[in-house]
């Protein structure tokens, strides 16, 4: 006799199960796309500790300089140690404020490739929330630059916000000349 | 149905979680595989982390260099106090962390240096790597217009030709100093000549007089008129026989000498002919070139032709070049009269007085004494002992005695006796005749001591010693070797002041001759044969002169012509790096000009004749890369301080090892030139470095100066060591100047020491910069206004300079040590020494400084593990584990 309560398990177990699978597919594919965003930051991170590290050594140079070429070789940041935003003649390490802000500028410079600076919409590909990345943590402390970015990150399928993480990657490098 | 149903109810109970078992089935590979993507991906990752990472560590451990070498030098080398190593790992791991900790370095990394800064490659590239942006070629070439001045050193290239005639002198040298001792041998020889015929007389007289008191023992002896000679005179007879017999031999040594003398006249008028083919080679008669020369130069007063540039250079380098090549062969053609004098009334006197006197003591005196005429050519050539003896002796004593017989026999007095006997030997007439001889040559030589007096002696005597004096004033170690920046270094290197040596042992030769020349001591004949020997000395002296200027100038002016060609024909690229090391250096490494003034004070024991003493000194300045001389590493000082006049002290100071101390004090530059453990030899190097560079660029000012061609004129035969001695002496005041922290134009045509306006500049100018200007002053005032002048003969003082020649601002110490080390030093043996210097610096900072540790490149050999999301078995270790390398340099 047919069991009529046995009707449509088949749909039931498919309904049940079919949003389980494709939630699963969708982490493993929001985890690649999470975790190539977040390794995009931390490049960028590095480039930007990278980069900064020799501002000192730079501005130390220019001092001393008296080839006027090569000062304003320097100074245009024509492609000398990256594409632009290369080096700064302020002393920004020095004073111990508005290191976020330069951090913040250069790490932009290498996150976009010298591209425009607004299109920070790139970003929300990858769940980050470009608007909102924080650079206070940044800090010289005994010629050691440390760069310390937060932001929030979050998976593509943020189902009622619960797929937004907070994101902290601190980058040290020794600063040349100081 | 019922089967039916029965089936649909199996398929039912089949069906039933089918769709799990699907998705189940579905899932395991799909999770496996996504899985092993995001793995793969991490993996990727990871494999470009290690790389980023490794270079970021890397660096941070870089940025440990040796911060001694950076601040002071601008130099990257790791540092030898850090642990490189455990700092790449803990950057390494710290940043590692921020990407989730993907990779981890372990134990096994290992960080290797390789190419310290002993490699002379890796010090240049560091150097122009630096200097590039520090030194600022576009400043050398446009400001200090290293192109411009390396154009108009070029532009005296002409000025060699002078050097070239310079040392022509030399072969002409030989020959007169030949003459010169072929003279003196003769001279000799006449005296000797002289003193036989005196011992000659002497013994004649004594013969005279033996024979007179013979006589008058015969007359008083009764036996005489018997005759008995044999049984009763036997004892006069010996005596006779002796007298006889000595005066033989006396005038067989006259015969000999004569022979002798004949000789040396032959030798030596071989030798006139020697000298007057030596001299005619560069005596040709002058052609009008330097008439010509004085209007090309008289020509550029005007302005028109001034503007004309390069044509002016050139026309006034060749006008110069024509003047100092004619008056070289003017005073050789004045010279040449000299010995022309020398020939005609001395040597020839000589030939003809002494053939004639010997013609009388063959003809005469010898026969008189009866000796047979026909045996004196045999006796003059010196067979006199070939014949038998006792027979002439026998016939002589004979014939003597006929004589005396015959005198006896006479009513006459003691002396009509003794006349008769003189007039029979007829001595006193071949007396008289050498007594002609001599006077002759007396005469002779008075009158070429004379001659030479009148064009030499009077003439040049002030104006040699002013200018000598004021040469030797200028030698004087006290205005160029500072003792205070005395020799700290313990290694001895490679310079090498030979050259400089020789110049100036010629110089001291050429002084001594010049002294004796001018002041003659002796009687005539000492006089005449000093003066004749100075000639000499002066002539070698100043064919080694010209030899050691020539060399050392002549190796400055190939030099120079290398690099302006490089230059002039565009080729900076070769020139480019040579620029950019001695521009380096000059500016980085203090010198004798720079680095002393009022900042820093520190004390150290000074041991000065014994005596110790503490001295302050201050130093100040900065180097190229910022970093204050004040705050050079500085050891305690011991040594000796040398100071003095005198070309002597400064070849000793040339050639003095020393430095005992292991620092230098603010003259390393001097060092970087030089490349000897001593200061003193350093300073002293580079003065003379600076001396003849400075030679070449003051040739137009000495060539082109109207006062300096009026003392030459003044000084006739003597105008060349006129010129000679101002082309020694300007460039002497222009490095005083400079070593001392004064300027001088990079091209001089204006003498300083000649008398002129250049001379009230050279005093002020000299009282800006040294303590001594006083004294030096003096110096130049009072020797200046000793030189005769002579204005008919003088050049035209170009008051106008050429437009080549003006524009130019003065140049200072750096300046001129930089266009040494740029033409002078090889750019690898400045790097050479520079590396000792780094060495010497750094080691006084930190004892434990290994220059061979200095390195410029260094390995990194991670030891890095990928930490998979599981890992199982501990598979990370055996799969995941990677040493890469990777090579990074300062």
């Amino acid at each position: 006799m047919h069991n009529k309560k046995e009707d449509g398990i088949l749909t039931l177990e498919a309904a049940l199960l079919m949003p389980l699978f494709c939630m699963l597919m969708l982490f493993f594919y929001n985890f690649l796309v999470f975790f190539a965003g977040s390794q995009m930051i931390t490049h960028a991170a590095f480039q930007t500790a990278h980069s900064l590290s020799l501002d000192s050594y730079a501005e130390q140079t220019l001092k001393g300089a008296t080839n006027e070429a090569f000062i304003s070789v320097i100074r245009s940041g024509e492609g000398f140690f990256t594409d632009g935003f290369s080096t700064t003649n302020n002393k920004w390490y020095s004073n111990g404020s508005g290191i976020d802000n330069v951090v913040k500028e250069r790490f932009e410079a290498y996150l976009f490739s010298g591209k425009s600076r607004s299109d920070r919409n790139a970003l929300e590909l990858y769940g980050v929330d470009g608007a909102n990345i924080d650079f206070s943590g940044s800090k010289v402390e005994n010629g050691v630059l440390t760069i310390e970015i937060k932001y929030k990150q979050s998976f593509m399928f943020n189902v009622f916000d619960l797929m937004i993480f907070d994101r902290t990657i601190t980058v040290k490098a020794k600063m040349w000349g100081i | 149905m019922k089967e039916i149903k029965g089936r649909k109810k199996k398929l039912e109970k089949f069906a039933r979680g089918s769709i799990s078992i699907f998705l189940c089935l579905l899932l395991m590979p799909f999770s496996t595989i996504a899985l092993g993507i995001i793995e793969l991906h991490r993996y990727q990752t990871a494999m470009e982390l290690a790389d980023e990472l490794t270079e970021l560590a890397a660096l941070s451990a870089m940025a440990g260099y040796d911060e001694y070498l950076e601040k002071r030098f601008g130099l990257f080398a790791a540092s030898q106090s850090k642990d490189i190593n455990e700092s790449f790992k803990e950057y390494f791991n710290a940043n590692a962390a921020a990407s989730g900790a993907l990779i981890t370095v372990g134990d096994g990394t290992r960080v290797t240096g390789k190419y310290s800064l002993n490699d002379n490659e890796l010090l240049r590239q560091q150097i122009v790597d630096f200097g590039e942006a520090t030194v600022g070629v576009d400043v050398l070439l446009e400001d200090v217009n290293i192109e411009e001045i390396l154009k108009k050193l070029e532009s005296l290239k002409s000025f060699k030709n002078v050097f070239d005639k310079l040392k022509k002198v030399k072969d002409a040298v030989k020959g007169v100093k030949e003459l010169v001792e072929a003279t003196e041998t003769l001279v000799q020889k006449i005296d000797k000549l002289i003193s036989y015929i005196e011992g000659l007389v002497d013994k004649g007289n004594e013969l005279v007089n033996k024979a007179s008191d013979l006589v008058e023992k015969v007359k008083k002896d009764t036996r005489l008129k018997n005759f008995d000679f044999e049984a009763k005179f036997e004892d006069s007879y010996e005596a006779i026989e002796e007298i006889v017999e000595d005066y033989k031999k006396d005038v067989a040594n006259l015969a000999k000498e004569a022979k002798s003398l004949f000789d040396d006249i032959k030798k030596t008028d071989e030798k006139i002919n020697d000298v007057e083919s030596a001299l005619s080679a560069i005596t040709k008669k002058p052609d009008g070139k330097y008439e010509k020369a004085k209007s090309a130069i008289a020509a550029l007063k005007t302005k028109e032709q001034a503007k004309e540039g390069d044509k002016d250079i050139q026309a006034i380098s060749d006008a110069a070049n024509d003047a100092g090549s004619e008056l070289i062969a003017q005073i050789f053609d004045e010279f040449s009269d000299i010995f022309e004098s020398l020939k005609s009334d001395l040597i020839s006197s000589i030939r003809s007085n002494v053939s004639n006197a010997l013609s009388e003591i063959k003809d005469n005196v010898i026969k008189e004494l009866g000796l047979d005429s026909s045996r004196i050519p045999a006796i003059i050539d010196g067979d006199y002992f070939t014949t038998p003896v006792s027979e002439d002796v026998w016939k002589d004593m004979e014939a003597i005695l006929k004589v005396l017989v015959e005198i006896s026999k006479g009513e006459k007095t003691e002396e009509e006796l003794k006349e008769e006997l003189k007039k029979k030997f007829t001595i006193n007439i071949s007396y008289d005749t050498i007594k002609t001889i001599k006077g002759t040559i007396n005469n002779a030589i008075n009158k070429a001591n004379e001659a030479l007096k009148e064009d030499i002696l009077k003439k040049i005597s002030e104006t040699f010693t002013s200018i000598i004096n004021i040469i030797n004033g200028l030698f004087d170690l006290d205005l160029f070797y500072d003792g205070d920046l005395n020799a700290r270094v313990n290694i001895m290197s490679s310079g090498n002041a030979s050259a400089q040596q020789k110049f100036l042992t010629a110089y001291d030769k050429m002084n001594t001759s010049i002294s004796n020349l001018t002041n003659p001591s002796g009687n005539i004949w000492q006089k005449i044969k000093n003066f004749f020997t100075s000639i000499w000395t002066l002539l070698e002296a100043v064919g080694d002169m010209a030899t050691a200027v020539f060399n050392i100038v002549g190796e400055k002016f190939t030099a120079i012509g290398q690099k302006a060609g490089l230059v002039f024909s565009g080729n900076f690229k070769e020139i480019y790096e040579d620029l950019i090391i001695a521009g380096y250096m000059t500016h980085d490494l203090p010198n004798r000009t720079n680095a002393k003034g009022q900042q820093v004070t520190y004390k150290f024991e000074e041991k000065d004749g014994g005596i110790v003493s503490t001295k302050t000194v201050t130093y100040k300045g900065l180097a190229l890369t910022g970093y204050k001389y004040a705050d050079l590493p500085l050891c305690e000082k011991t040594g000796t301080v040398i100071a003095g006049t005198g070309t002597s002290n400064i070849k000793n100071a040339l050639s003095s090892g020393g430095g005992s101390d292991k620092m230098f004090c603010g003259a390393e530059l001097e060092y970087i030139v030089a490349g000897t453990a001593s200061e003193i030899a350093n300073q002293t190097f580079t003065f003379m470095d600076i001396y003849f560079l400075r030679l070449i660029c003051d040739l137009p000012a000495v060539f082109t100066d109207g006062n300096i061609a009026a003392i030459a004129g003044a000084s006739t035969i003597a105008a060349w060591a006129v010129y000679l001695l101002f082309i020694i002496a300007e460039p002497l005041a222009d490095a005083v100047l400079l070593a001392n922290g004064g300027e001088v134009p990079i091209i001089r045509t204006e003498a300083y020491l000649s008398g002129g306006a250049g001379t009230t500049k050279f005093i002020q100018k000299m009282s800006n910069v040294v303590t001594q200007n006083a004294q030096i002053k003096t110096l130049i005032n009072e020797n200046v206004g000793k030189m005769a002048k002579d204005e008919k003969n003088a050049l035209p003082t170009v008051t106008e300079k050429p437009s080549i020649w003006q524009n130019m601002l003065d140049v200072g110490y750096d300046t001129i040590v930089l266009i040494d080390l740029l033409l002078f030093v090889k750019a690898d043996d400045m790097l050479m020494r520079f590396s000792k210097l780094i060495e010497l610096e750094s080691q006084a900072k930190d004892s434990n400084f290994d220059m061979n540790k200095t390195y410029c490149v260094l390995e990194f050999e991670p030891e890095i593990t990928f930490n998979s999301m599981i890992d199982i078995f501990n598979l990370d270790d055996l799969l995941f584990n990677m040493k890469p390398k990777r090579t990074f340099a300062y």
